[in-house]
Formats: C-alpha cells, structure tokens, sequence
C-alpha cells in the first residue's frame, strides 16, 4: 500500500504536466473546428486551397529537414571530438552552450554583420574587386537554414554527445585490433551504437526547426516565410486563434508523420542494443 | 462622556461622509497606465505628454513599453489593466468595430474640437472611441550615398527594375494597408481600386533585397546603405536626421504621401472614467502634440498647434503645406479589407 502510495505520489507530477500539455492540445485543436458547438472545418478547407500555404508547408519541411541534415553533419563529427577529448571536456562543454547565453535575436542578427550586404564577407569581395555590388549571401533559405543551423546545433551536438559517452572506447580498439579500418569500425561499431543519440538530436532539430519564427523572420527573404511565422502573424496582427491553431494543427500533423516513425525507430534500436542481440 | 442623541446622530453622519469620502478618493487611481511601443515612440510618450500632463494636473501616467498595445487589449478584454493605449488609425478602427473601446462623447473631450473630423476614430451614433495624438506620413526614404531623392519621385520609381536588389520593404501586414494604397493612386487607382497599385507593388517585391521586421532594422538598412531606399515613416528619418545621419531623406512623391494618423484609446470598461477622459482630452489639445513635434518629429493633429520656425526648416514647409500633399484614404475600408489583401500579398509573394 506505501508503495503503491509512494509510487503514485511521484509520479503524480509528471502526471499533471502531460495532463496539461494534453488538455492544451486538445483545447488547440478545438478551437480550429467547433464554433458555435459545430464541428466547421473551413480553416482546414482554407489552408488546403490556399497555394501559398501549401508552399508554405512544404518550405517549412524541407527547411528542418536540411537544419537537421546540416546539425547531423557538423554536430556528430563535434560530439565525437567532445567524447574522446582527453583534456578538460568541460570547457569544450562550455563552448558548445556558450551562445544559449545570448539572445536568438542576437544571434540572428550576428549574421547580418558577416552576411549582409554591407558585412564582412561582401566588404571583402568589394574591396578586392570581386564583386562589383554586394552579393545576396542571405534573406534567403541559405540565409534561413543557416541561422536554424547555428541555432540548433548545440541540442544535436548535446543529444549525439551523450550517448558516446556511454560508449565505451574499448569496442572502438577491439574492432581495430581485429583488422577493421578505422572508418569500419566506426561503420559498424560506433554508428549503430550510437544511433538512439543521432534519432533524438534529429528529432529534437527538426521539431524547433518546424516551428521556428525569429530566425527566418529575420534572415529569411521576400519568399522565406515558414508556417511558424505565419501562425505568429495570425496570433499578434490579426488575433485570428482558431486560423493559427488551424494552421499549427496542420504543422503538428505533417511533424508527427517525421516524428513518430523515428520514435518508434529510436525504440526498437534501444532495446535491440541493451538486449544485446542479435550477434 | 455622555453624548446627546444629536451628538450621537451628528456624529455618526459625520463618520458616514469621511467614510464615504475616502471611499470615492480611493476610487480614483494616482496613476493611469499607458500602453504605448517601446523606442521612439516610448520615450515621445514620456517626453511629451506623461510628464507634462502630471506636472499639470498631478496625475501620474506611467508609459508601460509592450510590442504592440492593441494585443494587450484583446487579452485583457473585460478586465483591462491598462487605462489608455496608442495605435494606428486601423488598430484603433478595428478595436472599435470588435466593440472594445470605452466611448466618450465630445464634450467630454472638448480637445477633439480643434482636430480635423477626418482624424476622428468615431463610432456610427456620433461617440468617440478616442482621440487622435498627432500623425506621420509614409514617403519614400532614399539613401543619397547610395541614389538620389530624383531617383524616387514618383511611387512608380519604386518598380523600376533598376533597383533590383536595392531596395528595402516591409512585411504584408503593413504593404497591405501603407504601400499597396499609395501605389493604388499612382496607379490612378485608390484603396478601393487596387488593381494597378497590386501591380506595382509586385515590381517594388521584385527589386526588395531585404523584407524588414522592424523599425530597428529599418534603420540600420538604410543607415548603412544595406538598401537604398524603401518606404518609410516620415517620423524614423526625422529620428535619423536627428541622430546626425543627414544623408538619409524623406521624399513626397509627386502624387502624395500616407497620411498616418494615430490614436489614444481606452478599454471598454476603463477603471477610473472621468481621469482617463481628462487625460484624453491632454493628448488632444496642442500643447503636447507641438513638444511631440519637436521631440520626435510626430505631426500635431490639433490644428491650434504651431510651427515653430526650426520646425518649418527642417519639414520644409508649414503644417498646412504638409497637410495638403498627405493622403488620408478612407481607413475604415482597408481596416475592414485587410485581411484579404493581406492574403492577396502574401499569394502575389509566393509567385516571385
């Protein structure tokens, strides 16, 4: 009975947080279809005509997919080095969090001083008669998935991280011993290993990546804009609510269908991995 | 002590008025809570009409910085923290369509009778639902290290695919009611027929090398030359020319600019009525407006106010030669069609 008790006592809190975050989905969701206690899915039928959203949409994924593609690419390579740093690995650490100190609008704008048209980089071009009028080196999707990339990469590199440090070096030495190249063993050894870490840092990147707003506000261009923006412009300019849950429903909706699958992926490999098996 | 029944009675009625007194006091509040943007238009507020206003009257208004008035309104409809707010004439329009403004009739703010009745924010039995503070127009500002103030003459300049990569714009929200109407007129067209206004403003996205989010960034673009010119508020050049940055200037193109005019209003529901009103009817008069004018270059409404002769210099002109090259399209219309042509930018956008 104590521990019946004892048990639900603890676990009572987490129970009060998913019961609010299910309620605030649920309450989401109806809010974009029952208006005067009737179901009305014109928000829906709206967005679904509407050309520019389905564009929309469909920059908003491939914008996450290539921030995470990008994240993945720089932020294993990172977490690697992290993992195997023979020094103090905490300073290293300190780097990577370092620019959650600052401010994403800080952040963002940082670029605007290397990139923008009167930046470092097309100063230089200028200067040595490379180019003769700034080059558009952002307020574009380059402009927008590197700003995400800087941004998000420290969640990758974090995620990746800690599952290499439960690795242990020793699998890494005994695949080598046994004749396998060092790219083999990181083939065959390290990377299966460390996949659980590289399907949660992707999903951790593509998910804040979909509903990014600051960054490809401020870096985006003229046709850049990402359904994240346009539910904030629903929501401060034209205090439309149901239209924004509407269309953050429909971006829920088209992320789960990345999410899950890669949920389910991490699952099976984590429990493939502590069994043990196959061999 | 023995107190007579008079005495007693008397007495009684006595503490009954010192309670009730105290009681109508704490009723009224000793400071009203402005909304206001944060910045220029913030320290305006302080400046100009917050300290002057409690200096007069010893009431104290406390400017509190949000990023946009209107949305604290509609969040705390029904219980408004907030005494009064500033907006645009389409925030203030659009509050008051949804029913969310306390009205006043006009004696009660006898200000209002020194300002055009065209800048009234009015409902249709006659109340007010707010007074109007001062305005700005929309011109086109060019920077003339980067092209000449011939260069934009005209709105149609702006379409001219010469300035591909050039220029600056702002985002749909705000093309949908400023831009797109004054390339209606230089289309021959208005507010109501924006057909060819659509299409130049298509032109002008065509040359846009940077879509801006705020006026900070405005500012920095055209500071630094990132663009060359691009639309603007009469209001952030008179800010930059103050800063010492001459070379940026504010054009009227030849067929006008956007009248720009703002309003003060308060929730339906105001606590503490009567002061609001008093205060209300301060932001209307002249005093205030003139030191707004010369704080921040913000353009009275009252039509008592004066041009001192710096102020003529540096506009160029006195108010009622402004006056006369400044649009003031019918705002209830665009605040009523925003929506969709909002839509209509974003589509015309996605297609570049």
């Amino acid at each position: 009975m104590a521990r019946t008790l004892r048990s639900a006592l603890l676990l009572a809190p987490s129970a009060v947080l998913i019961g609010i975050f299910l309620i605030g989905l649920v309450r989401l969701i109806a809010s974009s279809v029952l208006f005067d206690g009737q179901i009305d899915l014109h928000h829906y039928v709206d967005i679904m005509n509407r050309p520019d959203y389905i564009a929309m949409l469909g920059r908003t994924l491939r914008t996450a997919a290539l921030t995470t593609f990008f994240c993945l690419l720089l932020g294993y390579p990172t977490a690697y080095y992290v993992a195997r740093y023979q020094g103090n690995r905490n300073i290293l650490l300190l780097l990577i969090i370092f620019p959650w100190l600052v401010s994403i609008v800080v952040r963002s704008y940082g670029w605007v001083v290397i990139l923008g048209p009167r930046g470092l980089v097309n100063g230089f071009l200028m200067w040595t008669g490379m180019a003769d009028r700034p080059l558009k080196l952002m307020y574009n999707d380059f402009g927008v998935v590197m700003g995400l990339v800087h941004v998000l990469l420290p969640f990758m590199i974090i995620a990746i991280l800690s599952v290499l440090m439960q690795i242990s070096r020793n699998l890494e030495e005994a695949s080598m011993s046994l004749g396998g190249h060092p790219f083999y063993s990181f083939r065959t050894v390290l990377l299966p290993l460390s996949l659980p870490g590289i399907l949660t840092g992707v999903t951790l990147v593509y998910l804040m990546s979909t509903g990014a707003i600051v960054t490809p506000l401020l870096l985006g261009g003229l046709g850049d804009t990402m359904i994240g923006t346009e539910i904030f412009q629903e929501v401060m300019h034209f205090f439309d609510y149901p239209k924004a849950a509407a269309l953050a429903t429909v971006l829920l909706v088209t992320a789960m269908a990345v999410v899950l699958p890669l949920q389910f992926l991490e699952r099976w490999l984590s429990k493939r991995l502590t069994d043990g098996a196959p061999s | 002590m023995n107190l007579t029944r008079r005495q007693t009675i008397a007495g009684a009625l006595g503490t009954a008025a010192a309670l009730s007194l105290p009681g109508r006091l704490s009723a009224q509040t000793d400071q009203l809570l402005h909304a206001s943007w944060g910045g220029g238009t913030g320290d305006t507020w302080t400046h100009s009409f917050a300290t002057p206003y409690q200096e007069q009257s010893g009431t104290a208004v406390r400017v509190v910085e949000v990023p946009n008035p209107e949305a604290q309104f509609r969040a705390q409809a029904g219980a408004p923290q907030y005494h009064t707010g500033i907006g645009t004439f389409v925030q203030g329009v659009n509050l008051m369509r949804d029913d969310m403004l306390e009205t006043f009739s006009i004696d009660e703010l006898p200000a209002m009778k020194d300002i055009d009745e065209k800048y009234w924010l009015k409902t249709p039995d006659g109340r007010l639902a707010g007074v109007t503070p001062y305005f700005a127009y929309y011109g086109i500002a060019v920077n003339t290290n980067e092209a000449s103030v011939d260069d934009f003459q005209s709105w149609k300049d702006l379409a001219n695919e010469k300035w591909r990569g050039r220029l600056g714009m702002t985002r749909p929200i705000y093309l949908s009611t400023y831009d797109l109407t004054m390339f209606s007129i230089a289309a021959g067209g208005d507010e109501k027929n924006t057909a060819g206004g659509m299409e130049l403003l298509t032109g002008m996205a065509r040359n846009v090398l940077i879509v801006s989010n705020s006026l900070a960034q405005q500012n920095t673009m055209l500071e630094r030359g990132e663009v060359a010119a691009m639309p603007f508020y009469s209001t952030r050049v008179w800010a930059l020319n103050e800063a010492g940055v001459d070379y940026v200037k504010m054009v009227i193109p030849t067929e006008g600019s956007l009248l720009l005019p703002y309003a003060v209003f308060a929730p339906k529901g105001v606590k503490d009525r009567e002061q609001v009103a008093e205060w209300l009817n301060f932001c209307a008069s002249a005093k205030p407006q003139e030191e707004g004018m010369a704080y921040s270059g913000y353009i009275p409404a009252n039509s008592n106010a004066v041009a001192t002769d710096d102020i003529k210099a540096k506009l160029g002109m006195d108010y009622t030669d402004l006056r006369a090259k400044l649009y003031q399209p019918d705002w209830g219309y665009i605040a009523e069609h925003q929506k969709e042509t909002v839509a209509a930018i974003d589509q015309m956008m996605s297609t570049l």
